[in-house]
């Protein structure tokens, strides 16, 4: 029901629009053909954003194709490691390697989906996680330059400034969770 | 590479900030040149971060990968402003308008910090949240991050650079088509102009866009394979018009024009449509700035420089609005100039920024256009004050899409925010300055005849030295149609509504998308949607880390080698040795 609904909903998007644009297209445009079509794009965006609402709801966190709370966690815990690992100086191309590697299977899978999460944490509480997530990710990727360019101590710095952010990431989230609770 | 373990980590350094402001006023007064000569300017970043890598990594041996983003920051900062002044200004040359050049100066730097200004708040949204993907940006990040990415990653790299540099090649020498006529194949007609652009940098701006480029190649179908077919079949292209004319009025009277519409209705509702993220982001940037520990290290602009940098522009605009327009411009009259042109550059800075996070492909002249014909509607065609805003607009719209660029390659390789909007700020007043000094140079000749234009003795003695300035033309005439009331409102308004239905839709940026398609010839937008296509292709053939790890700097190579190879070619142009026929 709720497919066939989001289905129906992109179809009157699909349809809505061609007729309004070729309308519009027209010297005059056929203002009243395009109002029309408009108005029945409207509708579709209405049914599609009303079902994935739907969806979200009888979604749960954890059998949602990207389960936040515990790919948070793991980033923390990968990231604590790493900490541990720059104390005891492990060699920098090393540090480099591992680095790459949480950022290419771990952080990478969940940034394609930014879209399918933005629709179900809602605009604000997207924002709300994932700009943290975002400078994270940003320091993330400066350590692993200054991996490239040989420069331990800020490899440090940038690796313990990652972890502070994602941590923030995770309360921002855990805030979210309970309110819907 | 000897980076010290005990030094500062380098970043903003005097040899890259140096070495970046040089080349950067090399490549202004190359590209400006380039743009009257050819029509087209190119893009810096990656000139500049190869350029940067030789000089800090090779000739200095102690360069860091942020500090060269550091330095292509500055140097593309500073070229991005040819741009905007050869497409604008040298139309009022052309069409003998006299004007104090110091007066426009100071407007055209007005513009460039004014976008500056608009564009930085919205870096968390675009790159953070919104997560564009800058194609160009995603190259210049490919070469800075070369030295320490592996020899599989370098070679292809390497790879997507040398076959883009022939395929130009081959195409300049006619070897290969510029275009596949697959529409020809098939039979379909020529009105429906069904052709893929050969243009590997193209293709590779799709390949990085994926499954998110899409909706862009949904507004080409849209216009060419439903719009186009229903005006014919429904006899909606006046009879007047021949066979072979049906494709150009179609697109040059319904497409283009409703597509222009699209984009700005399209950006409108998404601004709305994201406004609370918008302000969380922004919020966040207001408490992180409030919050700032002693030892802390900043990360964005201080919103309070932001808002009073901004206001000090918008001033400026006046000021200049009231000196140049004269006795003709009244006080209120000027004020409206410049608070509407204001506005109007913060949505074209927002529409550009996200047509070149989508796509890499910029609809500048088209918004600058949209500039004039509002302050000519406005001051009663006071030719003079409408260019003020649309020089201030084509140079501001230039820095959005670059600074957005920019931050984004300084997002992957870890660069800090702020000290890269600190940087292009600090020489954001230095490209209008040489750029229009290099125009003004190229202008005056000693016999008093024009030195650009079809009017030059070079052009027309049709010598190697000819400067056309084909933009400017286009500007001019473009001017003179509006001063004789042939503005496609209708279609603006249409389009307008058109993109603010999209742009409500569930995809972000779909308004935005489905215009800019519209706006540009189909060869273009199906060449990219191979690239998307063949994107998904490999994602569901193969991994995203897969993906990740080859493609992606095969893609980036493909962009960089196209932009290196165009410009050789122009070098070889403006030098004579090839005729560019």
């Amino acid at each position: 029901m709720i497919l066939s609904k989001e289905f129906l909903g992109k179809s009157l998007f699909a349809i809505g629009t061609v007729i309004a644009s070729v309308s519009g297209a027209h010297n005059p445009p056929f203002w009243n053909i395009l109002t029309i079509g408009c108005v029945v794009a409207v509708i579709g965006t209405i049914l599609v954003r009303w079902s994935l609402i739907q969806q979200n709801k009888t979604t749960s966190s954890s059998s949602a194709s990207v389960d936040l709370a515990k790919h948070l966690e793991i980033i923390i815990q990968k990231l604590d490691h790493f900490i541990e690992d720059a104390q005891k100086h492990i060699p920098i191309e090393k540090m480099k390697e591992t680095i790459e590697s949480l950022q290419l299977e771990v952080i990478l899978p969940v940034t394609e989906k930014t879209n399918e999460l933005s629709v179900r944490l809602g605009i604000k509480n997207y924002a709300e996680v994932f700009s943290p997530y975002a400078q994270g990710e940003r320091n993330l990727n400066r350590a692993w330059s200054c991996c490239a360019d040989n420069h331990y101590e800020e490899m440090k710095l940038s690796l313990e400034n990652a972890l502070l952010y994602f941590q923030q990431s995770k309360t921002e989230y855990g805030k979210i969770e309970q309110a819907k609770a | 590479m000897s980076i010290t373990q005990n030094s500062p980590y380098r970043e903003m350094t005097f040899a890259g900030i140096t070495f970046g402001v040089i080349l950067g006023c090399i490549m202004t007064m190359a590209f400006t040149y380039s743009g009257l000569k050819l029509g087209f300017t190119l893009a810096g970043s990656e000139i500049a971060a190869i350029l940067g890598f030789v000089f800090l990594h090779y000739i200095l041996r102690k360069g860091s990968i942020v500090e060269n983003n550091i330095q292509q920051t500055i140097a593309s900062g500073i070229n991005i402003g040819s741009a905007g002044i050869s497409f604008t200004l040298p139309a009022l040359l052309l069409m003998g308008q006299s004007f104090n050049p110091y007066q426009m100066t100071l407007a055209a730097i007005a513009g460039s910090f004014l976008g500056l200004f608009v564009i930085i708040p919205l870096r968390k949204q675009m790159i953070d949240l919104d997560r564009l993907r800058f194609p160009s940006g995603l190259a210049v990040a490919t070469i800075l991050k070369s030295p320490g990415a592996g020899v599989v990653k370098a070679k292809l790299l390497g790879i997507g650079t040398a076959v883009s540099m022939l395929a130009v090649i081959f195409t300049k020498l006619g070897v290969i088509p510029a275009e596949i006529p697959i529409g020809k194949f098939i039979g379909l007609p020529d009105y429906m102009s069904t052709s893929v652009a050969l243009s590997l940098m193209n293709i590779g701006a799709g390949l990085l866009a994926g499954k998110g480029g899409l909706p862009f190649v949904a507004g080409g179908i849209l216009g060419y394979w439903f719009i186009a077919p229903m005006a014919v079949s429904n006899s909606w292209i006046p009879t007047d018009i021949t066979s072979e004319g049906i494709g150009q009025f179609i697109y040059g009277d319904m497409l283009r024009p409703m597509g222009i519409g699209i984009l700005i209705g399209g950006a409108i509702m998404g601004v709305i449509m994201s406004f609370p993220a918008m302000r969380s982001a922004i919020g966040s940037i207001i408490r992180a700035s409030a919050n700032i520990g002693k030892n802390q290290t900043r990360d964005e602009m201080p919103p309070k420089l932001i808002g009073f940098g901004a206001i000090v522009s918008i001033v400026c605009l006046f000021i200049m609005a009231k000196l140049m327009g004269g006795d003709s411009v009244s006080i209120p009259m000027a004020l409206a100039v410049s608070v509407v042109g204001s506005i109007w550059l913060a949505l074209a800075g927002i529409i550009v920024a996200q047509c070149t996070g989508m796509t890499d492909i910029s609809p500048l002249s088209g918004l600058s256009l949209i500039a004039v014909t509002l302050m000519l509607a406005l001051t009663g065609n006071q030719v003079i004050v409408a260019m003020i805003i649309g020089v201030a607009v084509c140079v501001a719209t230039s820095q959005c899409s670059d600074m957005m660029q920019d931050l984004k390659t300084g997002f992957l390789v870890g660069g800090i925010p702020y000290r890269q909007q600190l940087v292009q700020v600090s020489v954001a007043w230095l490209g209008p300055i040489i750029g229009i000094a290099t125009m003004f140079l190229l202008w005056h000749t000693t016999d008093g005849t024009p030195g650009f234009g079809p009017d030059s003795t070079a052009c027309i003695k049709a010598t190697s030295g000819c400067l056309s300035a084909p933009q400017a033309g286009a500007l001019q005439s473009i001017i003179q149609s509006v001063l004789s009331g042939n503005v496609p409102l209708d279609k603006y308004i249409a389009g307008g509504v058109i993109g603010a239905v999209l742009s409500s839709y569930v995809v972000s940026g779909m308004g935005v998308l489905v215009g800019l398609a519209m706006y540009l010839p189909f060869p273009i937008t199906l060449g990219y949607g191979v690239g998307c296509l063949l994107n998904m292709y490999l994602l569901k053939r193969k991994s995203s880390l897969w993906v990740e790890e080859k493609m992606v700097p095969l893609a980036a190579g493909l962009i960089v080698g196209e932009a290196l190879t165009e410009l050789t070619y122009s070098l070889l142009i403006i030098t004579g040795v090839v005729s560019g026929a």
